[in-house]
């Protein structure tokens, strides 16, 4: 069985395209999570992977047509056998695991009919900094490396 | 905006987000007739582990996919049946990937 994790930038940029394509009508999404590092980091053309991998996307959506495609790509599903990982749906309620104002900070991009949200790298690992494990810890100094966050002084 | 007391209060502590994940995403995709459809399909199918307690608590798990009440609301008609949301969305079925799909060949069928 070949590895087929989730740890490429453009790995998210075609998910979220193939999402885009398949929607009706507008609808927009919240990503979180390393996918949403992984997103930015295809956002920069970094082509480096996410140390560790990931099983799986976070995505945050107040849209039912983005919310049915997602239960087909759970756990389990085609879609993961296709790629490798699948999307776990995460309530709004989890966006408290950011800091104040994230939505501030966050940036954004169309596919067709979807725009997706992405709270800004920093924002991101702010929660996997607070649990930090060997990942998030990885997860942070790759995101340093690729230029996502700032060097620390 | 949610903040993190109104969260804590309804669904305890240590707020698992799978557990809301089921409940909100449920409750949205239960207003799709279609998706409404397949969920009892997949829910019902001989295969689902949790079909027996589904059928167990059907009624109350349907009352609350149904309601367009607040979560503050529904839970306050929740601790009057000497339950709760949290007990409830625990309740609500999880949707397995391995067998999702067949019930977009035969939604809305109630298997035996």
């Amino acid at each position: 069985m070949p590895r087929r994790e989730l740890s490429h930038p453009k790995q998210v940029e075609n998910w979220l395209e193939e999402l885009g394509a398949q929607l009706t009508q507008p609808a927009s999404l919240i990503l979180i999570g390393s996918g949403g590092l992984l997103w930015h980091a295809s956002q920069r053309r970094v082509t480096e992977p996410l140390p560790e991998n990931s099983m799986d996307v976070d995505p945050v959506t107040d849209s039912d047509e983005v919310a049915a495609l997602c239960y087909d790509a759970m756990i389990g599903s085609d879609f993961e056998l296709r790629h490798g990982w699948h999307v776990n749906l995460m309530p709004a309620s989890v966006l408290r695991e950011l800091p104040t104002d994230w939505d501030h900070r966050a940036g954004s991009a169309r596919y067709g009919p979807l725009t997706v949200i992405v709270p800004s790298p920093a924002d991101l690992l702010a929660p996997k900094l607070r649990r930090n494990e060997p990942r998030d810890r990885a997860h942070h100094t790759w995101a340093r490396a690729a230029g996502l966050i700032p060097d620390e002084p | 905006m949610i903040t993190c007391d109104a969260v804590r209060e309804l669904w305890g502590p240590y707020v698992s987000y799978d557990d809301i994940a089921r409940f909100e995403y449920g409750r949205m995709l239960w207003q799709r007739p279609e998706t409404r459809a397949r969920l009892l399909a997949h829910w019902l199918d001989p295969r689902h582990p949790y079909r027996e307690r589904f059928l167990a608590q059907r009624e109350l798990i349907e009352a609350v996919l149904n309601s367009q009440k607040s979560e503050a609301a529904l839970q306050r008609d929740l601790l009057a049946r000497d339950t709760s949301l949290r007990c409830v969305a625990r309740e609500i079925p999880p949707v397995f990937g391995s067998f999702w799909s067949d019930s977009l060949r035969s939604p809305g069928a109630e298997r035996p």
